[in-house]
């Protein structure tokens, strides 16, 4: 049974890790093999701060929002673990900042400690009248994809540095199932006018001090295109940009000017932080994650495609779901194959 | 008395804000800070420097809840200006935990820090033996940065700054007209206060970048407190012992009851083991006395004996002896002026 995940990103290596984790003593011969163009540290994911928060508004999508909570409640459990440090995992609590009052959200049962603003603690950001505080969970993607590749390589997955450019690629050379987590480019290999490119930029800065997340919103604007900051382990992300359509990956003079700016006035000590690093990324936007089946046809050959992509600026956040979900369906077509497998004895 | 003559005997947190506030009451003054340890090497720098207040029993509730309040003030406004990173000023949040509820469930200060609550289940379920907790935002001020910073603010007033040990207040008579004295511990044997007794604090200084709540148990035993660049674990409450020489067994004993409140800190790196003795005392000695000896006069203000809460309560009980001294100096000037007459 040969599975071949397209995607190196959170995604595709966490849907690896799961399908293995759970099918690997049922099915000897499984074979899983990854294929991508970009590994760690080059994959969108890494440019992710890390961080665990849905989008403010669920709009209606309730599936996701289970997604969310399966991921949150897992890496909850594991905070105590001894792998936590090497996975990058970590407890984080934090601000979102409004200029008006806004419902609750849909993760406010999910994360630890959900409460308002108080008005004393409004007075930390002029411009703000309205937010919440809680706690939640970072799980940073320079830590956490190569601790996700090291678990597949010690299970002896295999990674092929390969740009797939078809299904048929991979489907036609004896692979049963293929697992699409291509992210960004999924359209390259199936064309999907819903995956557009959310186009962000972020600054890494040296700012041990800062111990809070603080997210803005505009509610005007749309999300991740109002100033955040984000303490990781080492550097702290500086970001604020959310272009959709914009397929550059080079980083622009323009954003790195709102991006310092605007989080410097959200924070004036940050004018004294050191800059390390800049990063340009396209968030893999979709009106709503794809994760289903697919039978795609080659001449006399039918490959199984699972499709786990479209996860927008919330991958981390939801992703460990959405691979439980695929490994659902990879257990699905196990089943289906079992029922339609030739039964042992001669043929006639 | 056209320039006063102040002199401020100690440097730590105490000595510095409390020189600091007198520039600013009395800006004709002519300040000196005196002290035999400058930081890195005060009481002060041993300290978390954790805005989280320790109960005086023989002080006022409503003086303690004034200082604090002045304080976290003084201190809120410095942490959302600019120079909050080079004065190591910075907000932190995390938990006080409990074996068993405590008696008092809101502390006096409960509605001076931000955002004080009762722990919810699920957050107490981090904490497995613990049955009750609070959380909130505080402030924390990282030494050496406050210390450094404070001790600049003063540079550009003309303070001067001088390192020398005072062994008697009486050596400073002819050279100052008002004495401050911020000697912390070694008020007990500048001043002869045998209320004053130390509380030995071992603490671990580590490296765990990736902890970025503060942890506290409500007994005051254990703590982790998470700076700028280290984490503070801490620690031990020594009565009477006077010894500053760090000890193994303490060590491992800290960083196994930290580790069993946050596992993650196994992984912490580069241990750093720090003793300090809390100048502690049943209530805070902010006070006026005038020193007479062979008919000379020596006015002195005390500001010490704040033992384990220190910098929670500094720049109140700053202001307090700052207000001291400029009656101090009213006095004198008053009485030299009747000298006039």
């Amino acid at each position: 049974m040969r599975v071949a995940v397209i995607g190196a990103g959170v995604i595709g290596l966490s849907s690896a890790l799961c399908i293995h984790e759970q099918f690997h003593s049922l099915v000897p011969s499984l074979e899983l093999e990854v294929y991508a163009d970009r590994f760690t540290p080059h994959t969108t994911s890494d440019g992710a701060a890390g961080l665990w928060q849905p989008y403010v508004s669920d709009h209606g999508n309730l599936q996701e929002t289970l997604w969310n909570k399966e991921t949150f409640d897992y890496f909850l459990g594991h905070l105590h673990s001894p792998a936590a440090k090497e996975m990058g995992l970590f407890l984080i609590s934090g601000y979102n900042l409004f200029t008006e009052p806004v419902p609750d959200p849909s993760w406010k049962n999910i994360v630890l400690g959900f409460r308002n603003l108080t008005p004393k603690e409004l007075e930390l950001f002029p411009g703000y009248s309205y937010g919440w505080f809680n706690t939640a969970l970072m799980l940073e993607g320079r830590s956490y994809l190569p601790w996700l590749t090291n678990r597949l390589t010690q299970r002896g997955v295999k990674f092929f540095h390969k740009k797939v450019e078809s299904f048929h690629e991979v489907s036609g050379d004896g692979v049963d199932v293929v697992l699409n987590c291509s992210g960004m480019r999924a359209g390259d290999l199936q064309p999907d006018p819903e995956l557009q490119p959310g186009r962000g930029q972020i600054i890494k800065v040296l700012a041990p001090w800062v111990k809070h997340f603080i997210i803005t919103h505009d509610v005007k604007s749309g999300i991740y295109s109002s100033p955040y900051v984000i303490p990781g382990s080492e550097l702290t992300v500086l970001g604020g940009i959310y272009q959709r359509g914009n397929w550059s990956e080079e980083n622009s003079a323009k954003d790195h000017k709102s991006i310092w700016d605007n989080c410097c006035r959200l924070l004036p000590t940050l004018q004294k932080a050191k800059i390390v690093e800049e990063w340009s990324g396209l968030r893999p936007a979709r009106p709503s994650v794809r994760l289903e089946r697919e039978s795609i046809r080659l001449g006399n050959l039918q490959a199984e495609v699972i499709h786990n992509y479209g996860h927008g600026g919330f991958g981390i956040t939801i992703h460990w779901g959405c691979a439980m979900a695929a490994a659902r369906l990879f257990g699905n077509i196990l089943q289906e194959k079992k029922q339609l497998a030739t039964p042992p004895g001669p043929r006639l | 008395m056209a320039s006063p003559k102040v002199a401020v005997v100690g440097a730590g947190v105490i000595g510095l804000s409390t020189a600091l506030c007198i520039t600013e009451t009395c800006p004709s003054c002519s300040v000196t800070v005196l002290s035999d340890q400058f930081s890195p090497n005060t009481t002060s720098d041993v300290a978390a420097g954790m805005l989280i207040p320790h109960t005086y029993p023989d002080t006022l509730i409503h003086r303690q809840k004034q200082w604090f309040k002045e304080t976290f003030t003084y201190l809120f406004a410095i942490n959302n200006s600019a120079e909050a990173s080079e004065a190591g000023i910075h907000l932190v949040s995390g938990w006080q935990v409990f074996k068993s509820t405590p008696k008092e469930e809101l502390p006096f200060w409960s509605d001076i820090v931000l955002g004080f609550r009762a722990m919810s289940e699920a957050e107490l379920l981090k904490f497995p033996q613990h049955r009750f907790g609070q959380a909130f935002t505080t402030l924390k001020c990282d030494c050496p940065p406050y210390l450094l910073w404070l001790e600049k603010r003063l540079k550009a007033t003309g303070t001067q700054m001088y390192t020398r040990k005072v062994a008697d207040l009486w050596e400073l008579h002819s050279e100052y007209d008002v004495v401050v004295n911020c000697a912390g511990v070694g008020a007990h044997q500048l001043v002869g206060d045998k209320q004053l007794f130390p509380v030995r604090g071992q603490v671990l200084k580590v490296h765990a970048p990736w902890v970025k709540h503060f942890i506290r148990d409500g007994d005051g035993l254990t703590y982790i407190y998470p700076g700028i660049h280290r984490v503070t674990l801490g620690g031990t409450r020594e009565k009477g012992n006077w010894s500053l020489s760090p000890d193994a067994g303490t060590t491992r004993d800290i960083f196994d009851r930290c580790c069993s409140l946050e596992p993650s800190l196994r992984g912490a790196q580069d241990i750093q083991v720090k003793v300090g003795l809390r100048p502690s005392r049943q209530c805070v000695r902010v006070q006026r006395e005038v020193l007479s000896q062979g008919g000379v006069k020596l006015p002195v203000v005390h500001n010490y004996g704040h033992g384990a809460g220190g910098f929670s309560v500094h720049r109140g009980t700053a202001n307090e002896a700052a207000h001291l001294v400029g009656e101090c100096i009213s006095a004198l000037q008053g009485s030299s002026s009747r000298a006039k007459l």
